[in-house]
């Protein structure tokens, strides 16, 4: 490695962990909303990546082989148990169920010793690294994107146009929606357990509301239209905070004015492409 | 000991039931989850702590706080909604923008206040407390308690026994046809804000009085409570947000004097999630789980 | 001849109301089957009801002589049933050629793997798929349009895509939710004319409408709902001159002069 890199790359260290991690955050918003639901439990599941990954870690002292892929077992679990009674119903319901689920599990971590209270939990060995980080991105990426081509893809975004329609052509809505969900926490869950092991502490209040709503503004700044978008709309709202020194004070008002915005005049996002697909090409 | 956790227990729920009533108000009728809702509780909080330090009394604070949350209730839901319902965008669009909309503000609010916790000048509520039996309540708990019968026997008479409720009412439960019968969508809208808004501030002033820590971020806190008392309620229901609250607050109290107050916090939480396996049309079974 | 469709005791009841009250009917294979009735009669909560989009509060569905009543609308439509609906509810971003890849969607034996793999096997599949859909297309007469967003659709063109995305999938039963309202005569003479095409094709049809003279020429049996009642099934003519339909829709008084007079037909109403 070049010495100028090798530089680059120790002092922006966490930006650079940061941007990997924040985009995944963004593919977890994203395949919920690409099925035309609204969780609000990303940050919740991150937050359960990390803490039961650092818990693995730190008190069973198991390999991190181990623990980054068992790191999506209790993110998973608390979507089966949120999800199943409320993706048969309304959209709102999911919304707030998940939001309710972000605001328990702050309480919880503050209240119970093994969690560590506000202090969270520190000493966590760095074993996560950018190459891992960026490619489990990258993976994720292509994934989503061979997804999205597909007649799986197309039925989603049917789903997101009308559910009901949709589900009358034979899309198994409700399959989707756990599928989504599920691939939701796992994101999430990773991008906790990455993010637990290269910043040595966590605490209650990296996973709440606020998180929560800044996963959110990531996806709608992107975009749906395609997995990069979100990531693209993550990078820009990670970025902009390290650019200019005025935003990183209001980072927070920004990023919530920017849902307001996005939602109201943007609503495809700044990447407003649609993926190519059989049959998708449109000709005048 | 029991007789003194009930009372505390209703006192609280009291108060969740009257944030709820205004949050179960505006879904019922304007069909948004308006999660602003929140942060009038916050503004109503604080509107009343600065009236107080200016040294207005209680009895002027609590409602001119309650009349300025109304009012930043009618601008919020102008400036966020509106062009949302004239499109007639889905439901989540209008959660999205109230989310992003919420979040700005509370942070706005930090940034200005700063995020210390807050509390009231001595005296603005007597320090009294009346002993009645073995249970001992505050003159505090007292105004708290007359303050929410007062308001929500003012909201039932309104809703029930004017032209206005019935108008509402209409629009709840019918919008097109509200419509059609001449009823202004837009002013109606307005109301509703400003009723929700007022009920919220109000409570807002009165958690502030329960515990004596005002901070901005004091509405988000409330909100999962919201939440639960207007699911398990019934989305739209005033009756049944009256009673949940009311469940809510004796269940939390008991939850924390005899299993553990790690618990209480939790325990809003496994209702919700158990009433969403069980009853997700909630308890009276009104709510309108999906539209075809 | 056990029958394609069969329906007994259905019942839906909204808070305050019965929109279906103990329907019981038959479709049988074949041939076009019209349900009438005014306003509010009942006709679209039937067919939300067999489609799997509203529980029945009481009653059983059996399609294909498999008891369906309490299966998903997504299950019911990998059966075989397709339906479009009484207002427009086309993909409005998507072309209309996804429209009705979409209506594919259950044909499509599309496993995780191999959509993320790209393995042959889902290529060949995803390849026939197009071929259905633009053969869907012709029947409807939009192959030209294929490439165009569904929403740059006229009114007409995005019924007859509901159409195309229904028959697709080449289903035994589709169902027709008012799929002339809005149009002019002469699409709804070109309607006409392509509903008696889709049974050419092997489809029963199943539909609502409100032009009597479109449900008189093309249906074969037709049945009458009044307040969430059947009151009457019978033969194009039968019902013409049977008293309590036009009951229905006249009302008493007319019912009665009508009955006096000559036999007159209820062309027209609705
Ligand atoms: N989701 C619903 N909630 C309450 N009432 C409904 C609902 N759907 C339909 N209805 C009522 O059921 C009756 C029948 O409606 P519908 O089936 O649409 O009639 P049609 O299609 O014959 O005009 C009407 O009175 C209508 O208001
Ligand atoms: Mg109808």
């Amino acid at each position: 490695m070049p010495a100028w890199l090798d530089d680059f790359l120790w002092t922006y260290q966490n930006l650079v962990y940061a941007l990997g991690i924040n985009g995944l955050l963004a593919l977890s918003m994203y395949v919920v909303l690409a099925v035309g639901q609204l969780s609000l439990g990303q940050a919740a599941f991150m937050g359960l990546g990390a803490y039961s990954s650092a818990l693995m870690t730190l008190k069973l002292g198991l390999p991190f082989a181990a623990v980054l892929p068992l790191s999506v077992v209790v993110p998973m679990v608390f979507a089966l148990a949120v999800g199943g009674p409320t993706l048969r119903l309304a959209g709102v319901y999911l919304a707030i169920a998940t939001i309710g689920m972000g605001e328990v599990l702050r309480a919880v971590y503050l209240n119970v010793d093994l969690f560590g209270g506000a202090l969270g939990l520190s000493g966590i060995p760095e074993r996560a690294t950018a190459p891992l980080i960026y490619g489990l991105l990258g993976l994720a990426v292509l994934a989503l994107w061979l997804i999205g081509r597909s007649g799986i893809g197309r039925a989603m975004e049917a789903m997101r146009e009308d559910e009901t329609a949709a589900e009358v052509m034979g899309v198994p809505v409700r399959r989707y929606k756990m599928g989504a969900l599920l691939a939701s926490a796992t994101l999430a869950g990773l991008a906790g357990c990455l993010s637990a092991h290269v910043s040595s502490f966590i605490g209650p209040n990296e996973y709440g509301f606020e998180p929560a709503v800044t996963i959110l503004s990531y996806a709608l700044l992107g975009g749906i239209g395609t997995p990069l978008a979100p990531v693209v709309g993550a990078w820009v709202l990670t970025l902009l905070p390290e650019l200019l020194r005025g935003v990183s004070d209001i980072r927070l008002v920004l990023n919530g004015v920017i849902i307001v915005l996005a939602v109201l005049f943007l609503p495809n996002g700044l990447l407003a492409v649609r993926m190519k697909r059989i049959g998708a090409r449109t000709a005048a | 000991m029991l007789a003194q956790q009930l009372v505390n227990g209703v006192l609280l729920g009291a108060t969740y039931a009257l944030f709820a009533l205004g949050f179960t108000l505006m879904f019922g009728v304007l069909r948004v989850i308006n999660l602003t809702y929140g942060f009038y509780f916050s503004a109503g909080a604080l509107l009343a702590l600065w009236m107080a330090r200016q040294g207005a009394s209680i009895w002027l604070a609590l409602p001119l706080a309650s009349l300025g949350a109304g009012c930043i209730a009618v601008v919020l839901d102008w400036m966020l909604l509106t062009r949302l319902r004239r499109v007639q965008a889905p439901e989540l669009s209008s959660l999205m923008v109230t989310l992003g909309g919420v979040l700005a503000l509370y942070s706005a609010l930090t940034s200005w206040l700063g995020p210390d916790i807050r509390r009231l000048p001595p005296g603005i509520v007597s320090a009294d407390a009346f002993l009645v039996g073995d249970v001992r309540v505050t003159a505090a708990q007292i105004l708290i308690l007359g303050a929410t019968a007062l308001l929500v026997g003012a909201l039932l008479l309104l809703m029930r026994g004017t032209r206005l409720g019935l108008a509402i009412r209409a629009m709840a439960e019918k919008p097109d046809a509200a419509q059609l019968m001449g009823i202004d969508t837009g002013q109606a809208a307005a109301l509703v804000s400003f009723i929700s808004g007022c009920l919220a501030g109000a409570g807002g002033v009165l958690i502030g009085l329960n515990f004596n820590a005002i901070h901005p971020y004091m509405g988000e806190a409330m909100m999962l409570r919201g939440f639960v008392v207007i699911i398990v309620g019934g989305l739209g229901d005033i009756r049944g947000a009256l009673l949940a609250g009311l469940a809510l607050g004796v269940i939390e109290v008991m939850t924390a004097g005899y299993v553990s107050s790690g618990l209480k916090e939790a325990v809003a939480f496994l209702i919700l999630v158990a009433v969403l396996w069980t009853r997700p049309s909630g308890l009276f079974g009104r709510a309108v789980l999906r539209r075809a | 001849m056990i029958p394609l469709l069969d329906l007994s005791g259905l019942t839906r009841r909204y808070a305050g109301l019965v929109a279906v009250d103990g329907v019981d009917m038959q479709v049988m294979a074949g041939g076009v089957h019209a349900v009438i009735g005014p306003n509010g009669a009942g006709k679209t909560t039937l067919f939300n009801l067999v489609s799997g989009l509203v529980p029945p509060s009481a009653g059983r569905i059996r399609f294909v002589g498999q008891d369906v009543t309490g299966l998903a609308a997504d299950r019911r439509a990998a059966l075989g049933l397709a339906r479009t609906f009484q207002n427009i509810r086309v993909f409005a971003a998507m072309t209309v050629l996804e429209n009705v890849l979409t209506g594919l969607h259950a044909r499509l034996a599309v496993g995780l793997p191999g959509v993320v793999l790209r393995l042959p096997r889902f290529r060949a599949e995803e390849r026939r798929a197009v071929a259905r859909a633009r053969a869907a297309l012709d029947l409807v007469g939009l192959a030209d349009k294929a490439g165009q967003r569904a929403q740059a659709l006229s009114y007409g063109d995005q019924r007859r895509l509901e159409i195309a995305r229904a028959m697709a999938p080449e289903p035994p039963l589709v169902l027709l939710d008012e799929p002339a309202a809005g149009m002019n005569p002469a699409e709804t003479e070109a309607l006409a004319t392509l509903v008696r095409r889709l049974s050419e094709f092997g489809a029963t049809v199943l539909l609502v409408e409100h032009d009597m003279g479109f449900v008189m020429d093309i249906s074969d049996t037709v049945t009458v709902l009044n307040f969430g009642k059947r009151i009457y099934e019978g033969t194009p003519q039968a019902v013409r001159q049977e008293p309590a339909v036009i009951e229905a829709y006249l009302g008493h008084k007319v019912a009665a002069r009508l009955a006096a007079g000559a036999k007159a037909g209820v062309r027209g109403a609705g």
